[in-house]
């Protein structure tokens, strides 16, 4: 069985971490910070009172959020429905939306990042780890006590406002983590649906408007099994799009809604290469297989 | 448009997402506003019908308040506001108290203080005040504050809190601790004001509404309390018959919608006021719309006050006060308290069940009026202002009752109007 990423391109950010611009690197499903060898370490100095690392809180961020369906409720629908994203809202992780916050740490915390190096480093978290445990650090003062749920805001807002493609790496993978709850459902499911359902409808409809030239389409979509196969109809004007939510991660993140004028409905691979396309033409008449084959790495 | 699911597997959260899913793709959003989005509407009355959960809806709300902010306002400056109900808690009734009208114009040095009426209870003192600055002379901008002195010799330094602007503020000076309230005078920066005279006598009861279909009272009850803010549109109330309709709880042909429609067509923020005697006729349109909407553009209303002081039986959850009544040639207006606090409809309110009432008058010549909110302080279990009523006061009607309005039930504050008595006296002096 091949990995839900396949055919999914790495895709890289940068982002301002202290005084340096970082690398942030998806690839075969995974976030990576590349210029952090040892995230663990930050998150330890940061807990202690160190100064945040904001590649790490990115991670985390992105790890507390790959399955949660309000990506696909937030995330863009489709070209035709851009984010106003801003790099900003990266430099914001952690702040309420709207409040005001200097985009860089005052001096003298970057000065002690700069100077840290990894063994000293390491020395520095042993040492505020032994203070910690007697004494209060001398942390940074929030800006306000987050609720749970503004510190999620906070922390979708900041992801989504990633570049270079990660913003549509986290709604491949939120929607792979979903597909697969369809498919083993759990108890959480039922109550995830109508917030599933509806961002896929509207992925759906914003594709079916784009391909058919027709903005004021009306669109339903009916969330099937796997096993049924899927299809397109048109009756008294209204497209009644049958789909499993798979389609989402299958098809629609791998931008292959339209494929050579036609709409995709699945996507096959075995190999992870070469795929085979269910497709139908803009008549709705009966599917055809379009078939391609991704170059070698 | 979006397709409703069939009433037998409604699904009202994915009803509510699917709105919002519209107004992303349609980017209608952007066209309206600071008004209320189509999802709101549709939310309130699924939530008012019990067909959602308000926490539910409220998610939903939150969701694609978040979404059309990604899209349209990156610095979230106008991310709209979606207060999440609280749990009713028990209301702290307004007290009684002793309103005593008191006409007088004091001179002080900076200002003209044009005094109303003191009301006196356990817990407050207050002197209802016109705070007019001289105008020769530069305002500081501060509040006026005042010191009042009571019939023992108790002194309080008061507060001023209500509104207007630099000609007129229009509001209250409240004590901190509440003086004598069975004085015999009090003393506002050192001029007597002696508490001789009498507030109007009142009835106050509570009434409960006659038995209504769910769905037709959400909507009446919707009409009789628009957007503070914005004129509502003749399609305004469209998503929220759509929902109740998607929900299996209205009829998509119920007579009623069309009685709907022309009140909100024919309601007077619709200026110029439209003929409603054209096409869906007054005649024929529901009461108390009918006799709403005859007078309306009337100018013939009775100048005057009358100071009444009347706290109506907890209704609700709902306390109310009135305080008094000032009614001009075109409208009038009514100075009341309410606990707890009331919600206004602010811009970019999508809030899905706003504490609210309804404000209707009537009097006894079967006139009724309508009220909306005007100046308004307001605290979570308190607040204070002014509402104004629509269209004026028949010259003729001697008796009012303001009809503070509630789901299912309303309190009735009655009084005599003083004008009416007043032209009696002068009728029989000639005779």
């Amino acid at each position: 069985m091949n990995p839900w990423w396949s055919g999914l391109l790495p895709a890289q950010a940068t982002v301002a971490c202290g005084e340096h611009t970082h690398r942030l690197r998806w690839e075969e499903g995974a976030l990576q910070a590349l210029d952090h060898d040892d995230p663990e370490a930050e998150r330890s100095l940061a807990a202690l009172g160190g100064e945040p690392c904001t590649c790490v809180e990115v991670l985390d961020a992105w790890a507390r959020h790959e399955r949660d369906p309000r990506v696909l409720v937030l995330a863009s629908r489709g070209l035709s429905d851009p984010l106003a994203a801003q790099a900003d809202w990266t430099a914001q992780l952690g702040v309420p939306l709207g409040a005001v916050m200097p985009t860089m740490a005052p001096p003298s915390r970057m000065a002690t990042r700069a100077l840290l190096r990894r063994p000293a480093r390491r020395r520095a978290i042993a040492a505020l780890a032994r203070t910690a445990s007697s004494q209060v650090i001398n942390r940074p003062v929030p800006p306000g006590r987050l609720s749970l749920r503004t510190q999620a805001e906070s922390e979708l807002v900041a992801l989504l406002g990633l570049g270079g493609g990660l913003q549509d790496r986290l709604v491949a993978t939120v929607a792979a983590a979903c597909a697969q709850r369809f498919e083993a459902p759990d108890s959480g499911l039922a109550r995830a649906r109508p917030q599933l359902h509806a961002s896929m409808q509207g992925r759906v409809a914003a594709a079916l408007r784009s391909w058919l030239g027709r903005t004021d389409l009306v669109v339903e979509l009916d969330l099937i099994e796997d096993r049924r196969p899927p299809t397109l109809s048109e009756t008294d004007g209204v497209v009644r799009a049958e789909l499993p939510f798979g389609w989402l991660a299958d098809v629609w993140s791998r931008g292959l809604s339209i494929v050579f004028g036609r709409f995709c409905l699945a996507a096959r691979t075995e190999d992870g290469r070469a795929w085979a396309l269910t497709t139908m033409g803009p008549d709705l008449g009966p599917p055809a297989t379009v078939r391609v084959e991704l170059p070698g790495t | 448009m979006w397709d409703s699911p069939s009433v037998s597997d409604f699904d009202a959260e994915l009803y509510l997402r699917l709105i919002g899913e519209q107004m992303l793709l349609d980017g209608s959003l952007r066209d309206r506003g600071a008004r209320r989005p189509p999802i709101a509407e549709a939310a309130g009355a699924l939530v008012s019908l019990g067909v959602l959960a308000g926490s539910d809806a409220e998610t939903v709300l939150e969701d694609y308040s978040l979404a059309t902010a990604l899209r349209d306002d990156p610095q979230f400056r106008r991310r709209t506001m979606i207060r999440r109900q609280p749990g009713r808690s028990d209301t702290k009734a307004l007290k009684p108290r002793r309103v005593v009208p008191c006409e007088r114009s004091i001179e002080q040095p900076h200002a003209t203080v044009q005094v109303r009426y003191v009301s006196l209870s356990e817990d407050a003192t207050s002197v209802a005040v016109t705070w007019r600055p001289d105008a020769s002379r530069p305002w500081s901008g501060h509040p006026p504050q005042a010191t009042l002195i009571d019939d023992r010799g108790t002194a309080e330094t008061a507060h001023f809190s209500g509104g207007g602007s630099n000609e007129g503020m229009l509001g209250r000076l409240t004590t901190v601790r509440p003086l004598a309230p069975d004085t015999a005078w009090i003393e506002l920066d050192g001029t007597r004001l002696e508490l001789t005279g009498a507030a109007a006598r009142f009835d106050a009861s509570l009434e409960r509404l006659p038995e209504q279909d769910p769905a037709h009272r959400y909507l009446w009850q919707r009409v009789a309390m628009p957007s503070e803010f914005h004129h509502e549109s003749a399609d305004s109330i469209e998503p929220a018959i759509d929902a109740l309709v998607a929900a299996g709880v209205l009829a998509a042909d119920d007579p009623l919608l069309d009685d709907v429609r022309a009140v909100i067509e024919a309601m007077p923020q619709r200026r110029p006021v439209p003929s409603v005697r054209s096409g869906h006729g007054l005649d024929r349109m529901p009461e108390p719309w009918r006799s709403l909407l005859a007078r309306q553009g009337r100018h013939d209303g009775p100048t005057g006050s009358v100071v009444v002081g009347a706290v109506a039986p907890t209704f609700e959850g709902f306390s109310v006060a009135v305080l008094d009544l000032k009614s001009d040639t075109s409208a009038f207006q009514v100075e009341v308290e309410v606990a707890p606090g009331l919600d206004h409809r602010m811009p970019f309110d999508w809030s899905v069940q706003p504490r609210q009432l309804a404000w209707w008058a009537r009097d006894d010549r079967g006139n009724h009026f309508l009220g909306h909110l005007g100046n308004w302080s307001s605290t979570e279990n308190y607040s204070h202002g002014l509402i104004g009523f629509e269209p004026a006061l028949d010259p003729r009607a001697t008796r009012l009752e303001i009809m503070p309005t509630a789901e299912t039930t309303r309190a009735l504050i009655s009084f005599t109007l003083p004008w009416s008595e007043q032209q009696a006296a002068a009728t029989e002096t000639r005779t």
